[in-house]
């Protein structure tokens, strides 16, 4: 009955260390040390056929690749060591909570929406590619006023089109094929071109 | 000529009504971008990078000049009104000048800022103005080992950044270099990590990366955190400015400037270590050091000399060695480049009332700041009710101008809004982003000088260690590493100690 071990109440408590977190502290490092070594690989579209004397045009990144490998190498070793560190500990260090509130959807939507912006650009020219995205952007942001914006998209993109096409003479987009045709009309009927 | 004469010539030009606008415009530009949280002046650079392809090289590098100077000192003026840094180097105003807002001392906190601002931008265009000439004379003789080990202190340095994580640092510089590789190589002509595109042949430009990595990721974050920029307390704004305030803050000022024309020369240190390492000693060596933090105005005072006092410094190793410190003075380089205007000691001779129109246009810069401080702060808050996302869509649509109109190639705006993604998952996950553009502006240079210093030099690696200039630097850039790391290895070495002897800390 009492022959079993008796834990002191002040010895300490090892925090476990989860697999998961394990794998989080480690992920990126890792996918530095398999760029490192699988890049190289990749250096050259084809087979290299320079005999140079001396260094060739390989050296310089495949220095930085091995660096890139090497200091991966360390970062896991100094994760791990970490992690060990903190499975010693009487107690897990706090977890500090983020003091601003971060809505992640939100991001996924912006990113989303700059992703369409960038296809959608050479596709149907910088005046309509502009104005959508302004619309959606604003819309995103939480302005739900039609009138604002309609009008802050369709003023955006023409104080754009004249400061950068008319005045710096950027060739921005115009798109293709019909989209092409349609913002030679708009650049004509506002005057740029 | 003499410095006199030259900076006289440089006078008369920088007051010619051209330049004098374009210094005007540039300012202005400058404090509002730096006011701008999510837009900071190094994105207004970038931005106004395509302006300048249809103006003179002068001009173009007065307008980015100006807006540095006016940029670097904006970013306080929303840091001491809504507690909002503009620009990470404005994070000390937040200490001490969101304090004195609260206490409704907002004019008198602006006024301090605007005046340390100037006296510290003032001390460091002083500085380029004299000591630039000698430097440039000095560096005539670096050949390629030279600008190599200049340009390897200019990357070591980056370790001084961020130093509590040097192998994170250390990381991105690396992935930051072999971005810089993307291309073609400059002396094989071999194309490299092209993946079969042709368009990555001409490479991935630093500006579009710059763009993508500062301006996108910090829009995103913007439009996600959903944050309110209007001002909430500055009705208060109601207590009286004194030329006693100034007397009494001009010890802080004299010591902010100081170390920030010091700091600012040192490629990588820029205007923010500057401004936090000012507050540090202004903190030790003020009376009222215990009560930093609760709206002391030598608290405010150091730091935002010392960050406008990096600016006029940080254009010397530009101007010298065509070594750009920051990431402001890299978008100057790229703009000299644009221009076709090569930076180092040759253009004090080939070209010095160019020059010496810089070094006039950044002291007149430095007394204009006042007065466009005054009137961009009298504004700041009708500015600030503009919703965060309008802002937004707009300083996208001008980063994706900007980077499409370094070479009008649609490639480009590709490459900046991957930028922008990384960037937005690197701030996320607390990676540097600041190591990674510094390799890919930095990396191209130290590659090419190391290869034609292997060609010219028999391919003879000694040859970096036994030219005395050369050996010097990099035995610099050895102590700085040294320097840099010691307090985290001396750190890490304790704590292994601790948990070996079984008591973890």
């Amino acid at each position: 009955m009492f022959g079993g071990r008796v834990e002191r109440a002040d010895a300490p408590a090892r925090a476990p260390v989860s697999w998961r977190r394990i794998v989080s502290r480690l992920a990126l490092p890792g996918g530095f040390l398999a760029l490192g070594l699988i890049l190289p690989a990749y250096m050259f579209d084809r087979p290299l056929r320079i005999r140079a004397r001396g260094l060739g045009p390989d050296a310089w990144p495949g220095v930085f690749l091995n660096a890139i490998a090497v200091i991966a190498l360390l970062w896991i070793i100094a994760e791990l060591w970490a992690l060990y560190a903190e499975g010693k500990r009487k107690r897990a260090m706090p977890i500090v909570e983020q003091a601003e509130a971060y809505d992640y959807s939100k991001a996924a939507a912006a990113i989303c929406l700059l992703l369409a912006f960038g296809w959608l650009l050479p596709t149907v020219g910088f005046p309509i590619a502009a104005t959508l995205f302004i619309l959606c952007w604003c819309f995103l942001g939480g302005i739900r006023n039609p009138v604002a914006l309609l009008l802050v998209s369709l003023l955006g993109m023409l104080t754009l089109l004249w400061v950068f096409m008319g005045l710096a003479l950027m060739p921005l987009s115009r798109g293709t094929g019909v989209f092409d045709d349609f913002s030679v009309w708009f650049l004509r009927f506002v005057r740029i071109y | 000529m003499n410095t006199f004469e030259l900076l006289g010539m440089g006078f008369q030009n920088a007051f010619a009504l051209w330049a004098l606008l374009t210094i005007v415009i540039g300012l202005m530009l400058g404090v509002v971008a730096g006011a701008l949280p999510g837009v900071s002046f190094v994105n207004a650079m970038a931005m106004a990078l395509p302006f300048t392809y249809s103006m003179a090289p002068t001009q173009a590098m007065l307008f980015l000049g100006a807006i540095y100077v006016g940029g670097v000192f904006g970013g306080s003026i929303s840091a001491i009104i809504i507690n909002v840094p503009g620009t990470p180097a404005s994070l000390p105003a937040c200490w001490d000048g969101y304090p004195m807002t609260q206490r409704g001392e907002v004019r008198r906190a602006l006024a301090v800022a605007i005046l340390a601002s100037a006296v510290g931008g003032l001390t460091s265009a002083l500085v380029l103005s004299f000591a630039a000439a000698p430097f440039a004379t000095f560096a005539l003789r670096f050949s390629q080992p030279e600008f190599f080990a200049a340009t390897i202190l200019g990357l070591i340095s980056v370790i001084a950044i961020s130093k509590d994580r040097p192998l994170v640092s250390l990381m991105s510089l690396s992935l930051g270099i072999v971005i810089g590789t993307v291309g073609v190589d400059p002396i094989y002509g071999v194309a490299r990590f092209t993946f079969g595109v042709p368009a990555m042949q001409s490479g991935i430009n630093f500006v579009v990366v710059m763009i993508g990595l500062f301006a996108v990721s910090e829009v995103i974050d913007l439009i996600a955190t959903n944050r309110d920029l209007r001002p909430s307390n500055a009705a208060n704004a109601n207590a009286r400015v004194r030329f006693r305030d100034f007397w009494d803050v001009r010890g802080a000022i004299a010591r902010g400037s100081g170390i920030g024309s010091i700091l600012g020369v040192i490629p990588g240190a820029g205007a923010t270590p500057g401004a936090v390492i000012a507050y540090g000693v202004e903190k030790q060596v003020s009376r009222d050091g215990d009560k930093f933090g609760t709206g002391i105005m030598a608290g405010l005072a150091a730091p935002e000399a010392a960050k406008n006092a990096t600016t006029g410094s940080a254009m010397v190793p530009l101007l010298t060695l065509g070594i750009p410190g920051s990431a402001a003075t890299a978008i100057m380089l790229a703009a000299m480049m644009l221009h076709g205007v090569n930076p180092g000691p040759l253009l004090f001779l080939n070209d010095p009332t160019m020059v010496y129109t810089i070094f006039a246009a950044m002291i007149l810069a430095n007394i204009l700041m006042i007065f466009a401080g005054i009137g961009v702060a009298q504004f700041f808050s009708t500015l600030m009710k503009t919703p965060p996302a309008v802002l937004g869509a707009f300083i996208i649509l001008l980063s994706i101008i900007g980077a499409y109109g370094v070479r009008n190639n649609i490639f480009d705006v590709y490459v900046c809004l991957f930028f922008g993604l990384v960037g937005w998952g690197m701030k996320r996950i607390g990676f540097p982003t600041a190591p990674l553009v510094l390799g890919v502006i930095l990396g191209p240079l130290a590659e090419r000088y190391f290869m034609t210093s292997l060609a010219n030099y028999n391919q003879d690696w000694t040859v970096f260690f036994t030219r005395p200039i050369s050996g010097t630097i990099l035995g610099l850039a050895a102590v700085f590493a040294i320097w840099s790391l010691w307090p985290v290895l001396r750190a890490r070495y304790r704590s292994v100690v601790l948990l070996l002897a079984g008591r973890p800390g």
